[in-house]
């Protein structure tokens, strides 16, 4: 049986704050927190001469390497990596096998590549090859940097305030106790061109063209029809955390915490007060914004830090975004 | 309890109009009618492509809502998106393979479509240096579906998916790769001048990779789907290979 072990998460030193972009966009800090929940973020991107200069592998890396300590588990003894981001360093190869060379030079490195529910299918990908026993320990990794990719600009402003750079990694272990107990994820790609980045892409032959970066809406920045995409998650969240704690056996006064993708603090809310337990809905969107595949693995690695995480506790994650593809686990600490 | 891959055998005709999401979905529609599942039966797509639809989200969610759905509530299966070349279908029979033997799912159908040549669409060859021009000649289009399911009746049986092995090996980074267009490592994503200047283009060094690889390089290369292909014509010991090296084998027999 799988079970986590360990988490860990890194954020660039970069801090964004709401009024250090009204000073490159028409936006407001009222605005940007009535909206979405967030007042700053963490960023590579350069910006008011605030820069890291990290790849997406450097803060994998990182956020790595303090999972591992915390499981007491040494890299050598990492049997695979799963690795879920939509924002490699590189085309090819691929940021998994990058970090494989630097946690365990040879290991197999799955790169997962599903947007907000990145990490819950990453969860199935490493307690598949946990249970099957084909690893003793699984390194799962959501990672992602965002910044780079955002119009900032006022034209991209509904979109470039949300979202931003992180990563968080858990160790998935054999465990003799159950651990991941249920874990269900559906999709609908009916709304594949509601949430997402039109080009590159391969539709259509690349290079591209001028006409890509420019106008009202250019294809190469990220595009999101917002209240739809609220609507769904919304009304998606609560259903399947409802029905994975049925089809697991527990209810919501079983658990110690949910822990929600963070893409807007109103849909948190939404879903405290849709299963009556809005103390237990953990949220830290206000602090590091929309991070995409890594926003669930810090919120894990944070209520450790925070040493609001013990062993046994049980724990409902939950997720919604691009495709549309939402799921949700249930598991124990 | 054996889990086998039935490959239904088909061929399709694409076009450069086509979509990658279409292919697939053609692709996969064939293989579901001549295996005799309905598209509703499916627990789970898993897609391996580099060339999508989109940036973003992954090109499984573009292809499921072609499939030719009975059902007028649509189904919502779980659909998972590797991203990997050559190695891709390997990761993705293995993990087909083992979430079935865990009982999760019982049918699981695995997409690989790879529109290689798309990447040089519009650039002429005078822009190229040499790895580039290496990489346009050798790179090829082609997609692939299998589906694996469930034998409740193991007895006796050989066949099935056998052995599949995946590792990667970093030395081969810098033989076969693709700066662009995800690049993150400079701190700024590629402006338009970078596209101009071709440096999104895959780059091959060939002499370096040959060295590189335990087993002789394909003619050419079709990516994720390169394995599956291989399949398709008989052949049952697969070995596919990406930049990083991410390298894959297996051995099955197809039903």
């Amino acid at each position: 049986m799988a079970r986590l072990s360990g988490a860990g998460h890194f954020v660039p030193d970069g801090v964004v704050s709401n009024e250090d972009l009204a000073e490159i966009m028409e936006t407001s800090n009222e605005w940007v927190v009535q909206r979405s929940g967030i007042r700053s973020r963490h960023w590579v991107r350069h910006i008011l001469g605030k820069s890291d200069i990290l790849g997406n592998v450097d803060l994998a890396e990182r956020a790595s390497r303090q999972a591992l300590k915390r499981a007491e588990i040494l890299p050598s003894q990492i049997g695979a990596i799963v690795y879920a981001t939509i924002t490699p360093d590189y085309e090819w190869p691929g940021s998994g096998s990058l970090l494989a060379e630097r946690i365990n030079p040879g290991i197999p490195a799955y790169e997962v590549r599903n947007h907000c529910t990145g990490f819950l299918y990453g969860l199935l990908v490493a307690r598949t090859m946990v249970d099957s026993s084909r690893f003793e320990h699984v390194l799962l990794v959501g990672v992602e940097i965002l910044s780079t990719g955002l119009d900032v600009s006022t034209r991209g402003r509904n979109t470039a305030v949300l979202f931003a750079d992180g990563a968080g990694a858990v160790v998935v272990s054999q465990s003799a106790e159950p651990g991941i107990y249920d874990l269900i994820l559906e999709t609908d790609g009916r709304f594949a061109d509601k949430l997402g980045v039109e080009a590159p892409s391969f539709a259509r032959p690349i290079p591209l063209k001028a006409d890509d970066f420019e106008g009202e809406a250019p294809a190469v920045f990220p595009r999101m029809e917002g209240k739809l995409v609220f609507k769904h998650a919304s009304e998606k969240m609560p259903e399947m955390v409802q029905r994975v704690l049925k089809k697991s056996g527990f209810t919501a006064n079983d658990l110690r915490w949910i822990v929600p993708h963070q893409a807007n603090q109103r849909i948190i809310d939404m879903l405290g007060s849709a299963l009556g337990c809005p103390g237990k809905v953990y949220s830290n969107i206000e602090r590091f914004g929309n991070t995409t595949a890594a926003t669930i693995p810090i919120c894990l690695s944070e209520i450790q830090t925070q040493g609001k995480l013990d062993p046994g506790d049980l724990l409902c994650l939950v997720s919604f975004g691009a495709g549309f593809a939402w799921g949700a686990a249930v598991l124990r600490w | 309890m054996t889990v086998f891959l039935h490959s239904a055998v088909s061929k399709i005709d694409f076009s450069l109009e086509d979509t990658p999401s279409g292919v697939g979905a053609a692709l996969l529609t064939n293989s579901l009618r001549q295996a005799g599942w309905a598209p509703e039966s499916l627990d789970l797509v898993i897609s391996c492509s580099n060339t999508p639809d989109f940036n973003q989200p992954g090109l499984i969610h573009c292809l499921l809502p072609r499939l030719n759905w009975q059902n007028p509530t649509y189904p919502q299966c779980a659909a998972l998106e590797l991203k990997h070349l050559g190695a891709g279908f390997f990761y993705a029979l293995q993990f087909g393979h083992d979430v079935i033997a865990a009982g999760a799912y019982s049918k699981v159908a695995v997409v690989a479509v790879d529109l290689l040549t798309r990447f040089f669409g519009g650039v002429s060859e005078s822009q190229l240096n040499e790895g580039q021009l290496a990489a346009k000649g050798w790179l090829a289009d082609g997609a692939a579906t299998c589906l694996l399911g469930r034998e409740p009746n193991s007895a006796g049986r050989s066949y099935g998916v056998g052995e599949v092995s995946i590792r990667t090996d970093i030395r081969g980074r810098e033989a076969f790769r693709c700066r662009a267009p995800e690049a993150n490592h400079q701190g700024d994503r590629l402006t338009i001048e970078d596209f101009n200047k071709g440096r999104h283009l895959p780059e091959l060094d060939l002499p370096s990779l040959v060295k590189l690889l335990p087993q002789r390089l394909p003619a050419t290369y079709r990516g994720s789907a390169g394995p599956l292909v291989d399949l398709l014509c008989g052949k049952l010991e697969l070995f596919g290979f990406g930049p990083g090296l991410d390298l894959g084998t297996a051995i099955m027999e197809v039903r």
